[in-house]
């Protein structure tokens, strides 16, 4: 209900509420627009397009209680258009750029096989296509529901979820036994 | 859970670890305040264009106290109507001169106010050294018999933010009153307050026509009754009541009914309806009257209408298909089968909704399920066009889209004499 007072505040013009609305899922904005973008620095310049935009074109959005949805949405076709701006192709191209802030372990032993098994997943999703890999990078690494997703990349909650599952099933087919239960 | 959607579930974690760097809250705000400020504004239109004019050729200075020379109200040209501009000419209305400062420092001036029998026009700045928030509300005017209101209206900020200049309409105030109590909020509503002063009736400006009319006009779903009209300097309102099934399901409403004096028509400022259980009510609102009338005329131009059709379209299959019946242009511009089933994607002018629509496919007639949604699209035409995607429960492409009928503005051109020569 918090939300849906300051989206109403944020509808008349209020800068203030929409910097909170942003501020309070700030982390998840970031990673989404990270994922995108592959570095910290063009994930905050796609952050910084996504406000200017969602200031100017909120007094449309209807249901004020998808604003989250509905600004991630905004947010995911800023990323879009700054990587065809840059020429670059979608998605992290190259695993070891998102290493660039070193995660400590916390258990130092298993570091290393979490490392390597991070490197296989990596590898594995960059053998999908780009629309499989985003529709599974949403939906697994940001928690995003299929609707949300749907209205994101532009197409019907089917094409979702067949893109879902066929690139499981690619990554599952490729990589064979050890993937399986 | 198998081990890919462990990594996956590890992977996430890994990436929930990465938090937002701190400067990023400081870029976000740089960038939103960098963002030129969108102006609010309620009135309708063309206010705000003959504000943007007058904008142009008006230096905005910044009054200090002093805001009625002689009872004339100063700082407000570029807000005014022609209308308010005139009476303000004149001398009407009353001045307030109330100060009042707010907890953040804020400091609320109320200027003066106009009132007649259809409404009451508050004038008021708003100054704070250290910037304002924009949101400085005023909820209703109390009195003896009175409570008026809040209806509409518009400000204008200075370019440093430090001071608003606003006019706002609240509904018309008792004659018997002899003080009045305005309600205002601030800061996020987190300030209420109330702030009184004194009113004298005798200031309020005459009214210059007050009139029955008790007259009905019949459209295809019902009937319209004109009530009565009264106007005064600020404004003329027609009331009514419509009593018209299908009213709300197109968005006219009571903008094609024209008011003519001596055959000019006078400008529509807005209307407003609520509904009730028989029937809205509902509120017409126009210009000032000019002087001398000879003839006075409501004409129910446009109004709801329905249509029966009965109408089969055969369905080429191609890429936009434009068909034209009763007149009216209708674009079939995708048909698409989806998991979900066959999806319809039709526009037409935004007064036209269709009813009764169904698809067929081999003789098998499939009613509509739901409309998945609706924008206003510009299809080149000078307003831009109604688009709406329409699912049906079938997983066949059809050949055949059937229409019943529409509901649509239709032309009535009944006139009903108030005065006449």
């Amino acid at each position: 209900m918090r939300t849906v007072k300051l989206v109403k505040k944020a509808k008349k013009g209020n800068k203030e509420a929409l910097l909170q609305l942003i501020t309070e899922q700030q982390d998840a904005y970031y990673r989404l627009a990270l994922t995108y973008m592959g570095n910290s620095h063009d994930a905050m310049d796609a952050l910084e397009d996504m406000i200017v935009s969602l200031y100017h074109s909120i007094p449309q959005l209807k249901k004020e209680e998808s604003f989250y949805s509905w600004s991630k949405t905004i947010l995911v076709n800023r990323c879009k258009k700054l990587l065809q701006q840059q020429n670059k192709i979608v998605f992290m191209e190259h695993p070891e750029d998102s290493l660039e802030e070193p995660v400590l372990p916390a258990d130092p032993a298993n570091y290393f096989t979490q490392t390597e098994q991070r490197m296989d997943l990596i590898e594995m999703l960059n053998t999908l296509n780009t629309n499989q890999q985003e529709a599974i990078k949403l939906k697994y690494l940001h928690d995003l529901d299929l609707q949300t997703i749907s209205e994101m990349t532009n197409v019907s909650i089917g094409t979702v979820k067949s893109r879902i599952f066929q690139g499981l099933k690619k990554m599952r087919e490729h990589f064979g036994g050890e993937w399986n239960e | 859970m198998n081990e890919l959607e462990k990594q996956l579930e590890v992977e996430k974690e890994r990436l929930e670890r990465s938090k937002a760097p701190e400067e990023l809250g400081e870029r976000l705000r740089q960038a939103l305040e960098q963002t030129p400020s969108r102006r609010k504004n309620k009135m309708p239109k063309w206010v705000a264009g003959v504000a943007a004019l007058l904008f142009l050729f008006i230096v905005s200075y910044n009054y200090n106290a002093l805001a009625y020379y002689g009872n004339k109200l100063l700082g407000y040209d570029e807000l005014m109507t022609e209308t308010l501009a005139q009476l303000n000419e004149q001398g009407s209305g009353q001045p307030i001169e109330k100060k009042i400062t707010l907890l953040d420092g804020t400091e609320l001036y109320l200027d003066g106010l106009l009132t007649d029998e259809n409404q009451s026009i508050l004038y008021y700045t708003v100054k704070n050294p250290n910037g304002i928030s924009e949101e400085s509300y005023f909820d209703s005017l109390h009195g003896l018999w009175t409570k008026a209101h809040a209806t509409n209206g518009t400000y204008s900020v200075n370019e440093a933010g430090t001071e608003i200049k606003g006019i706002q309409a609240f509904e018309a105030v008792n004659p018997f009153t002899k003080e009045l109590t305005l309600e205002y909020r601030n800061n996020e509503n987190a300030e209420q307050g109330k702030i009184t002063f004194p009113y004298n009736p005798k200031q309020a400006m005459q009214t210059e026509l007050k009139q029955p009319i008790r007259k009905k006009v019949h459209v295809d779903q019902g009937n319209i009754r004109f009530d009565s009209i009264t106007a005064t300097p600020s404004r003329t309102t027609i009331k009514g009541k419509v009593n018209v099934d299908n009213f709300d399901r197109i968005q006219l409403g009571g903008s094609g009914i024209h008011l003519l004096a001596n055959g000019k028509p006078v400008d529509m400022t807005g209307s407003s309806s609520k509904s009730a259980i028989f029937g809205s009510s509902i509120e017409l609102y126009y210009d000032r009257l000019p002087t001398d009338i000879e003839a006075l005329e409501v004409v129910v131009d446009k109004f709801v209408g329905y249509e029966s059709l009965n109408e089969s379209i055969l369905l080429s299959g191609e890429n936009e298909q434009t068909e034209t019946i009763h007149g009216q242009e209708l674009i079939i511009s995708k048909i698409e089968k989806t998991t979900e089933g066959i999806q319809l994607k039709i526009a037409t002018e935004q007064n036209i909704l269709l009813d009764g629509v169904s698809i067929k496919s081999k003789g098998k007639s499939i009613p509509l399920h739901t409309t998945l949604r609706a924008d206003l699209v510009d299809y080149g035409n000078e307003e831009p066009y109604n688009e709406r995607v329409l699912l049906f429960k079938s997983d066949e492409l059809p050949d055949t889209l059937m229409i019943e009928g529409m509901h649509y503005a239709k032309s009535y051109g009944k006139h009903i004499q108030i005065i006449s020569k």
